[in-house]
């Protein structure tokens, strides 16, 4: 998830528009996980999860024992990226998703993962926000 | 693949995204649209914390 961001960042901010990352910590906890995985962009705190639950965001049980997690944390995990540990069970079936807003607060495009491995990747997220531009719904 | 967990509604395309408050880095309240008054943005709800 982490490295799709990565790669996706600069030619984001090319095509003017930012990543704004929301995580479920505390904000002493989430500062300092962006700054140990070096990520450039706004990280934000919600720890009580409103946000997640307001963006249609559920949790899988299944999603985390899903074969195909499995494969994408050892992959990730080869390339150096070690997730940090859930708090409680509940948090570690909490799905994520990505979301591309304009600056009228519409959603544009709405990616929400079925697995709790399942991410779009970063070339599709700034293709995603291309077509946008393309046809001028993102100024 | 939603099973044996919480499947919610939220906001599909083409609809208001919902400004939820959340804090910043240094622990202050702010409201998401302040992220995208000024530039679409791509907005990512991380898992753990990352």
């Amino acid at each position: 998830m982490l490295a799709q961001l990565r790669q996706a960042y600069p030619p984001l901010q090319k095509q003017g528009v930012e990543i704004v990352a929301v995580t479920m910590g505390q904000p002493t906890q989430a500062r300092e996980y962006c700054q140990e995985q070096d990520l450039p962009f706004v990280c934000l705190s919600d720890a009580h999860r409103q946000a997640y639950a307001a963006y249609g965001l559920g949790s899988s049980l299944v999603g985390t024992v899903h074969p195909t997690t499995w494969g994408a944390y050892a992959k990730s995990l080869l390339k150096g990226n070690v997730p940090a540990p859930a708090s409680s069970s509940e948090e570690a079936a909490q799905l994520s998703g990505v979301f591309i807003i304009d600056q009228t607060g519409i959603v544009r495009y709405a990616y929400r993962s079925r697995t709790v491995a399942d991410f779009p990747d970063g070339e599709a997220l700034v293709a995603a926000v291309g077509d946008l531009k393309a046809s001028s719904v993102v100024e | 693949m939603i099973f044996l967990g919480r499947e919610m509604n939220g906001p599909q395309v083409g609809e208001q995204a919902p400004s939820l408050l959340v804090r910043n880095a240094v622990g202050r309240t702010v409201p998401l649209a302040n992220y995208w008054r000024d530039q679409p943005i791509v907005l990512v709800f991380l898992r753990h914390f990352g």
